[in-house]
């Protein structure tokens, strides 16, 4: 029979704990780096894969119900909206009118003139929208095309209108991560068209947690709430002329070096089902001047 | 076993709900983060250890179905365990606060890590704005979600009958 109590030595709840940790922390190292290093690039493409027809369904219903209870809610407001946008498309479809006519003529004179097009026929990729993640610091979606149907980082993706949704920002071999243009990171050299032929430039940044906005306007410049906000081309990451929004307000505070505008993404985010990759502009990667 | 069938629903579940619809359920300009809600209740409900061997999956998947590299979720959940160890040693009574503030800590400590690994990797944001315009919000609507996520756990646990605390590899 012993006399002296038996010592077992075990590791007490704390010590256990911060082994977790440190084993946790090592595992999400070595997944970082190969993450990095784009070992794990055919898992996460498995991944998308196979939970974007799960998702699907449940993106339908999310939709519907936010639709009906928003319907619910605002009922009045919708009402009035509608009336608004009523109005609004009869007077683009008179500007549009009178634009096809002014586009046809300058490339008569760009003919005439012997200039090239400052944008050729652009070839567009189509792509599905199999998820989104989309919360205040990260803005984006996946698509169902990747590096295999001859995606390259950076190129735009447009709306089934037309009007700019982000850039590719993560590849995968048959999927793409596209960063929205409301994603915090996301900087895009921007035109406000103030007026026919007008154009003043500036920098549209995304923000944490709030719309984006559009910086680095110069004091005095005529800018208003509804004026397009279109790429300029600068930079030669994307091409000029993609509508990106709407100026919402102006911040012309006469103490701040430059004016600051609110903006609205033309595209409707949260509710693209079909993409369009612009296959045709290979995003340019400018050196040090 | 079935606990952890349970777990893998659940988790599978939350990851759908977030590439899907979850951005509709925003709340002060936030969604809740359904996988941490399920790792912090089940580590106050089925222990410390079983959450730990359970956070590397849970992290994995998040990160799976999201832009960006693989690894920051399973350092977020991280500090889950530890938290939970102060209910297994009974420092504090395992009631629904405990819960909201185990979650509470546990989100502010998933943003901090993931703003850390963000600037670490090159795609570093304002700390200052995630804080004031994603985490804190987010709180807020994690404390909300496990109000609803741990009594419905409790009950789940209860008529799946409780295994016993620790690891239970192949129980």
């Amino acid at each position: 029979m012993d006399i002296l109590p038996t010592f077992r030595p075990r590791p007490g709840p704390f010590l256990r704990a911060a082994l977790w940790g440190m084993a946790h922390t090592l595992l999400a190292s070595l997944l970082l780096l190969a993450s990095e290093k784009g070992a794990l690039d055919g898992l996460q493409d498995a991944a998308i894969w196979a939970t974007g027809p799960l998702a699907a369904p449940l993106r339908e219903l999310g939709d519907w119900s936010s639709d009906v209870a928003r319907g619910l809610l605002r009922r009045p407001q919708v009402i009035r909206e509608n009336e608004a946008l009523r109005q609004e498309v009869e007077q683009l479809r008179a500007q549009l009118a009178a634009q096809a006519d002014a586009s046809g003529r300058v490339r008569e004179l760009e003919s005439m003139l012997g200039l090239r097009p400052q944008r050729g026929q652009d070839e567009l990729l189509a792509a599905h929208v199999i998820a989104l993640h989309l919360d205040a610091s990260t803005q984006a979606i996946a698509i169902d095309r990747g590096r295999e149907d001859g995606l390259v980082e950076g190129m735009a993706v447009l709306s089934a209108q037309g009007s700019l949704v982000g850039t590719i920002s993560r590849l995968l071999p048959h999927h793409a991560w596209v960063t929205l243009v409301t994603d915090p990171r996301m900087r895009v050299n921007v035109a406000v068209q103030t007026s026919p032929g007008e154009e003043i430039w500036g920098v549209w940044l995304g923000q944490v947690g709030r719309g984006p906005t559009v910086d680095m306007l110069p004091q005095g410049a005529p800018i208003k709430a509804g004026q397009l906000v279109v790429t300029s081309g600068l930079g030669g990451k994307l091409p000029p002329g993609i509508l990106v929004g709407t100026i919402k307000a102006v911040d012309d505070n006469p103490q701040h070096i430059f004016v600051r505008a609110t903006v609205e993404p033309a595209a409707h985010l949260d509710r693209l089902r079909m993409v369009a990759v612009l296959t045709s502009h290979i995003p340019a990667e400018l050196g040090e001047p | 076993m079935r606990h952890r069938a349970l777990f893998l629903a659940l988790l599978a579940f939350a990851c759908l709900s977030r590439i899907s619809y979850l951005h509709h359920l925003e709340m002060v300009g936030v969604a809740p983060d359904l996988v941490l809600v399920l790792v912090a209740a089940w580590a106050l409900l089925w222990g410390p250890a079983e959450a730990a061997l359970l956070i590397p999956l849970a992290g994995l998947a998040a990160d799976l179905v999201q832009e960006g590299p693989l690894g920051p979720s399973v350092l977020g959940l991280m500090p889950i365990p530890l938290l939970a160890t102060f209910h297994e040693l009974r420092v504090v009574a395992a009631t629904l606060p405990l819960a909201a503030g185990l979650v509470a800590i546990a989100t502010m400590a998933h943003h901090l890590i993931t703003l850390a690994v963000g600037a670490v990797i090159g795609q570093g944001l304002p700390w200052g704005q995630v804080i004031m315009r994603e985490a804190l919000p987010e709180v807020l609507v994690n404390v909300l979600a496990i109000s609803v996520a741990y009594p419905s756990l409790q009950l789940v646990r209860r008529l799946l009958g409780a295994p016993p605390q620790g690891l239970t590899i192949g129980r």
